[in-house]
């Protein structure tokens, strides 16, 4: 009997892209350690837009509403994130919306810190700079994930990711010591983050001197990469 | 870096029967008096230390002496087997150049670092004008028009190509018809290896239909049919600020080296140091002449890395002065910032025209963007608070998070967008003569994806033509460089206050434009 040799088949190229922006996607979300651990226990979950623009528009209506007085009361957007956005990573976030939730989960996150802070009467600038810690994070992924360099996992579950964030925030409102959780917050995140991202990128430019191929630029919006490489601007 | 292939048997303008193998020709007006081949091997050197040489045999012995491998043939069927040998299962990128090229070596660095999968230089014929200088436009509408087999010359080639904004649309030859052809390829090829196989494939059929193409027909001209046909995208692009030229007596040989002298090749390269699709206000105010400073810096032996320390330097000067809240320093921030933002653009203008890329450059340079702006909103905040101005930490915040989310929109939306199905050309047999079923096959393509929005945002990507819609649309979305001049601008002549509202207003506004374009984009 004639046996064919067996190759392995390459990936298909735009099934491996699919993955590849999808997972990137996902590493926007910047899930932490209890999203981790409840993933596989929601069931079918949540529509990830539509479930992360309520629980926007819910922390936005307590705001306006004036609902949110320093005091346990302050726990309770962090609830609503909880409940209504945790269930969304269950989701594939293959729908043609679905790059929308990284930016309302954002959003969400930065919107209730900020509400949590002013009703607590905590320092701003402490404030400024917590989000400053945070959005620094976000920034890192993107530029990585851009270059192909993924950031290790447990980098994810150290920083807390946005659920743990808000419940420690939520919770140190709720008991009135606000400003040394975020002062301890801010200084845990921003030293774990800037360590692990200096030594990480460091390490990768010593490995890769020689074969520098990062031309790549990593602040061209997706219209201007697209007229970049194709000569033509909104052709789709 | 990618593997050369050096054509020497192109037929067409370099087959002038019984004159010297072109590529022997000598330029003794250069030091050394090098052959035209020799001086290309010193250029490709770096390159590719191994190209493949792919000659006729009565013009092998000009190309002997010389690195890499020579392939001789006798005809074009033998010179398209050998092109199908030497790329098949080519793990490099391929660039394909005559042997009888004089090229700057700008433009070959600029061909091989094209983001394209395949890329041709080609030069258009100029539109025929009347009298009175207006367009004629032909009586006879392209969609009725016929394929034609190409008999104008354009610089010794036939024209024998149809190109449009971005790419070739169709290629002829002596047998494949074209309808309106409008320009010729001139020789350098540029080709992602992930195409190799498909060229293979292609050049092998034409050769097998050898008999039927003309003593005209140049072989890149041919190797780019057979990836047309095949539905390959070919992106093109012309000599713009450099010289390119074949040449096959010496005469010709002298004349195009007096003209390539005319050309300033730094210039050009320091001009493609600057990246192109700006905002309005990096364009004008500071592409204008930030080269400069770049190409002074890259003298100097600065590294692109030390010129964003610089920028981060006076963005955290412009911060402090900000902070003290008085008029002067007010005045003072709004100038250091504007100079930190022309020192964050020099940096990539040294990195491209230094050729020093690294991945910590990159990362540096976008990662101290942020931290220069943000530093900057604190110092506002500090300085409005010392002045008297008002507790403007709230602003600062509601600005902060604004510009992170704008940016994370943007983010999200690349990669959703990157991970749309791809949309094939078509293709049509090498078998056909007439390209009638490839344009029928585009047009179908083009209608097929007509949907209410989707002629919406054609109708917007038109209204780019005018200038002032391509600027104001590029001005509504908020780029970095109308951020810091409205933090420059508005802080020195207004305060915090005023700067953090205009910040926030802008921001909202751009980003619900950019949000409708790119939601409607997904849906459609």
């Amino acid at each position: 009997m004639i046996t064919q040799p067996q190759t392995i088949p390459a990936p298909d190229p735009y099934e491996e892209r699919l993955r590849v922006q999808t997972a990137r996607l996902l590493a926007y979300r910047d899930d932490g350690p209890l999203v981790t651990l409840l993933r596989d226990k929601v069931g079918p979950g949540l529509p990830p837009v539509p479930a992360s623009l309520a629980a926007l528009l819910a922390i936005i209506a307590m705001a306006v509403t004036g609902m949110l007085v320093n005091g346990p009361m302050l726990l309770v957007p962090v609830l609503v994130m909880i409940v209504l956005v945790l269930p969304t990573a269950a989701r594939d976030h293959l729908g043609k919306l679905d790059w929308l939730t990284p930016p309302l989960i954002r959003a969400a996150e930065f919107l209730t810190i900020i509400l949590i802070g002013l009703a607590a009467d905590a320092p701003k600038w402490l404030l400024y700079v917590l989000i400053y810690v945070i959005g620094y994070h976000t920034y890192d992924t993107v530029y990585r994930t851009r270059q192909s360099i993924w950031p290790a996992p447990w980098v994810f579950q150290a920083g807390l990711g946005w659920e743990l964030r808000l419940l420690l925030v939520g919770a140190g409102a709720a008991l009135g010591v606000l400003t040394w959780v975020l002062a301890a917050l801010t200084l845990y995140l921003g030293v774990l983050f800037a360590v692990e991202s200096v030594t990480s990128w460091v390490g990768l430019d010593k490995q890769t001197a020689n074969a520098a191929q990062a031309s790549d630029d990593l602040e061209t919006s997706p219209e201007e990469a697209q007229e970049q490489a194709t000569g033509e601007a909104d052709q789709t | 870096m990618p593997r050369v292939v050096l054509l020497g048997s192109s037929p067409g303008p370099d087959a002038a029967p019984g004159q010297a193998t072109p590529a022997a020709l000598t330029l003794p007006a250069l030091p050394g008096c090098p052959t035209v081949i020799g001086k290309l091997h010193g250029q490709l050197a770096s390159l590719d230390p191994q190209p493949v040489t792919i000659v006729r045999s009565g013009d092998a012995a000009a190309h002997r002496g010389f690195p890499g491998s020579l392939v001789e043939t006798s005809d074009l069927a033998g010179d398209l087997r050998a092109v199908a040998d030497a790329v098949e299962g080519a793990t490099e990128n391929l660039l394909f150049l005559p042997t009888n090229s004089l090229i700057h070596d700008e433009l070959i660095y600029q061909i091989t670092k094209s983001k394209r999968g395949a890329l041709a230089l080609i030069t258009k014929e100029p539109r025929e004008e009347d009298e009175n200088g207006d367009v004629i436009v032909p009586d006879v509408p392209i969609d009725e028009a016929l394929p034609e087999i190409g008999d104008r010359r354009l610089e010794g080639l036939p024209v024998r190509v149809r190109a449009r904004k971005s790419r070739v649309i169709s290629v002829g030859s002596a047998f494949h018809g074209v309808t309106r052809p409008n320009s010729v390829l001139l020789g350098p090829l540029h080709l992602h290896h992930k195409h190799a196989p498909v060229l293979a494939e292609a050049a092998r059929e034409l050769a097998d239909m050898a008999h039927l193409l003309g003593p005209d027909d140049d072989l890149v001209q041919l190797l780019v049919l057979g990836l047309v046909r095949k539905g390959v995208s070919v992106g093109i692009r012309g000599r713009r600020d450099l010289f390119f030229r074949r040449v096959s007596s010496p005469e010709q040989a002298a004349e195009a080296l007096a003209e390539m002298s005319t050309f300033n090749e730094d210039k050009a390269r320091l001009n493609n140091a600057v990246k192109g699709a700006d905002g309005f206000f990096t364009t004008y105010f500071v592409s204008t002449y930030s080269r400069f400073i770049a190409r002074w810096a890259a003298r100097r032996g600065l590294t692109p890395n030390q010129v964003t320390l610089i920028s981060i330097a006076l963005g955290v000067a412009a911060a402090l002065c900000f902070a003290t809240g008085e008029r002067a320093g007010m005045v003072a921030g709004g100038v250091l910032i504007y100079f930190a933002f022309v020192f964050d653009c020099v940096d990539g203008q040294v990195a491209r025209y230094a050729r020093k890329f690294g991945v910590l450059g990159a990362w540096l340079d976008a990662t101290f963007d942020r931290f220069k702006e943000y530093v900057v909103f604190a110092g506002l905040a500090v300085g409005a608070a010392v002045s008297g101005v008002g507790d403007v930490w709230t602003l600062a915040l509601i600005a902060l998070g604004v510009q992170s989310i704008k940016h994370l929109l943007d983010f999200s939306y690349g990669a959703a967008n990157r991970r749309k199905p791809p949309s094939p050309l078509p293709s049509v047999a090498l078998s056909v003569s007439a390209d009638t079923g490839l344009r029928q096959a585009l047009e179908q393509r083009k209608n097929a994806t007509t949907s209410g929005i989707r002629s919406l945002l054609k109708m917007w990507g038109r209204a780019g033509r005018y200038r002032a819609v391509h600027w104001a649309r590029k001005m509504i979305v908020f780029p970095i460089g109308e951020r810091f001049a409205a933090i420059a601008i508005v802080s020195a002549l207004f305060d915090a206050r005023i700067t953090f509202l205009t910040l926030i207003i802008w921001g909202g506004i751009g980003a619900a434009y950019s949000l409708t374009g790119r939601l409607m984009r997904s849906l459609a």
